[in-house]
């Protein structure tokens, strides 16, 4: 029996289904508030999704007070405290982010910079900063991926100083979370994919991390599952709303998962590369998924191989090593069909990453908080050789 | 699994006061002498300062990186860049007596980072150090995710700073 002590938290209001969306003014009453600050981006108003957002809100008693539409990729944070002023200048009482993780994160930020009352966002980075209540969070997620619609995390990109901030609090957690098939019906080929890879890394780092527990494992198998029947089918075809909504339920229970038993090496390299090569998120983790199972092989073959028959029809012989491989393996299928549907990039130098930058990302790895959670001990010597394969 | 700690709050203050002080003289000198530990200090900033302690207000160090050495400032909370915490004291001697690592402590939620978590990986990594000097070979199995491999250079200053801690336990004590 593992009596390893382990925590889980989720406070997260989760309204899946479709029209879901619909729902949000009733959520907001029994909240208490009624003027809502919308965080989105370009892409996401362009794809006409703002729209299914404003007619939710009619005939509702409850109103819009601002909607910014200008959250930058990675989001920002002079773009925290911009949203935070139009906050406060309409006179709103809560935040809805409509969109993927930047939009998401904006809005979770700027609840720092309102709840604080504070114009430097910079005083609260880390863990457990937050001293004061936040304000209530509605999140409407556009890409099935980042999960953060159920986190308690926020990362922010540091202009001026160039590095990615990360911002980790039980206050952060959204208040409710709208799963609408709607949302996600419009999202490109390619950022489905890479994004679908993003949710597919959060559910398997967090089933062989070492902070997994009964809670996260259900969790993250149930996202394997379901991102693993409906992800090709959602890159093939956007359009079919069965497979939207499953990506969008399996990016949410991985989301629930990877917050409460975190993530390995894989998100440790895929911040680095993000930060220093600006690689799209999940794009760089869908390249590094394979190469971070591999390295912890040693480790956790056993636990990997628990993986096999959620991820590939298992091999009928063989013990946890051929298992392992398998499961591998079938991550190695996965984003090879996803390269050839849409171009996914499988190496790190298709993905614009040059090899002088290999040893900065290392180096930057070492930093990042999930390598705690990753079974097999990573120095930045260690943390080259995967890059190198992966390149 | 780990043990239960039936003991009176006063013994367990006193054992986890007097380990963060062998932390404090352990840190100096390895900031001084380690090869490695100078490597993983050349990327601090002098004057960052951080604390290990226990929630809500029990024992507490203070240190500061100086930009030559890593000094113990004394107990208590001193105005920290970053902060470790134990949620309870329980958790604090389950490391301090060697039965988990820090790593097992971080993934079993028995600590809290105060902090920039940059600061505080780079804080954990240092610490890791202080503790395969602390702690015999013998210990060093569950301690780490990779026992460090410790040469007869490392042998030999680690002896040394054996002998020295009893003088430096004393020494800090009067801060
Ligand atoms: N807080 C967390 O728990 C957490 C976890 C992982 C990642 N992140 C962060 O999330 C960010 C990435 O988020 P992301 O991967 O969701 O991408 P994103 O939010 O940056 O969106 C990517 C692009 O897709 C477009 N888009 C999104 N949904 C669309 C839709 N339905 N239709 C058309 N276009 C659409 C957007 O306009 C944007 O151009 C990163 O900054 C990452 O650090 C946060
Ligand atoms: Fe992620």
């Amino acid at each position: 029996m593992n009596t390893s002590l382990f925590e889980f938290y989720c406070p997260v209001k989760i309204i899946s289904g479709a029209l879901a969306l619909s729902s949000l003014p009733y959520e907001m009453r029994s909240a208490g508030v009624t003027r809502a600050m919308v965080v989105t981006d370009a892409g996401v108003k362009g794809a006409g999704l703002i729209s299914i957002l404003e007619n939710a809100f009619d005939g509702s008693g409850c109103d819009i007070g601002c909607i910014y539409d200008e959250t930058p990729p990675d989001s920002a944070h002079t773009t925290v405290n911009r949203v935070a002023q139009l906050y406060r200048e309409h006179n709103c009482d809560c935040f809805v982010a409509v969109g993927g993780g930047s939009c998401i994160d904006t809005a979770k930020a700027a609840n720092i910079v309102i709840s604080e009352d504070t114009d430097d966002l910079m005083k609260f980075r880390g863990a457990d900063r937050l001293t004061k209540p936040t304000r209530p969070l509605f999140v409407a997620p556009t890409t099935a991926g980042t999960g953060s619609e159920v986190t308690l995390v926020a990362v922010i990109n540091n202009t001026e100083a160039g590095v990615k901030m990360a911002f980790t609090s039980p206050r952060l957690c959204p208040t409710a979370a709208f799963i609408d098939p709607r949302m996600t019906l419009t999202c490109p080929p390619k950022i489905t994919a890479a994004t679908g890879m993003d949710a597919l890394t959060h559910a398997i780092e967090a089933y062989y991390c070492l902070q997994k527990n009964p809670i996260s494992d259900s969790l993250a198998l149930t996202a394997i599952r379901l991102i693993m029947r409906s992800l090709i089918k959602c890159v093939e075809n956007g359009k079919d709303e069965n497979a939207r909504l499953d990506m969008a339920n399996g990016a949410l229970a991985a989301g629930m998962a990877f917050s409460n038993s975190m993530v390995g090496v894989v998100h440790a390299l895929a911040h680095a590369t993000g930060g220093i090569c600006h690689v799209p998120h999940g794009v760089a983790n869908a390249i590094l998924l394979p190469f971070g199972m591999e390295n912890n092989l040693d480790m956790r073959a056993g636990v990997i191989a628990e993986l096999a028959p959620h991820l590939c029809s298992v091999p009928a012989q063989g013990g946890d090593a051929q298992r392992a491989q398998a499961a591998i393996q079938a991550v190695r299928d996965l984003t090879a069909k996803l390269n050839k549907l849409c171009g996914l990039p499988l190496k790190l130098s298709d993905a614009g990453v040059t090899r002088d930058k290999l040893e900065a990302i290392a180096k930057a790895s070492i930093n990042d908080g999930a390598l705690t959670y990753n079974p097999e001990h990573v120095t930045a010597a260690d943390a080259l050789r995967i890059l190198e394969q992966a390149f | 699994m780990e043990k239960l700690f039936l003991l009176d709050y006063k013994v367990k203050k006193k054992i986890v006061e007097i380990s963060l002080a062998a932390v404090g003289v352990m840190f100096r000198k390895l900031s001084r002498r380690c090869p490695e530990m100078k490597a993983e200090l050349a990327a601090w900033n002098p004057g960052r300062r951080f604390t290990l302690g226990i929630l809500p207000d029990g024992p507490a160090a203070t240190f500061e990186y100086t930009g030559a050495e890593v000094r113990y400032i004394g107990s208590g909370v001193k105005d920290p860049d970053v902060a470790i915490y134990f949620k309870n004291i329980d958790s604090a001697l389950l490391v301090f007596t060697g039965q988990i690592g820090a790593h097992t402590a971080a993934i079993q939620c028995r600590t809290a980072i105060h902090g920039d978590l940059v600061h505080a990986m780079q804080m954990v990594r240092a610490m890791d150090i202080v503790v395969a000097y602390l702690m015999p070979g013998f210990m060093h199995g569950p301690l780490f995710k990779r026992p460090p491999q410790m040469g007869f250079k490392e042998q030999l200053l680690k002896t040394g700073a054996m002998l020295e801690l009893p003088v430096g336990l004393i020494f800090n004590a009067a801060k």
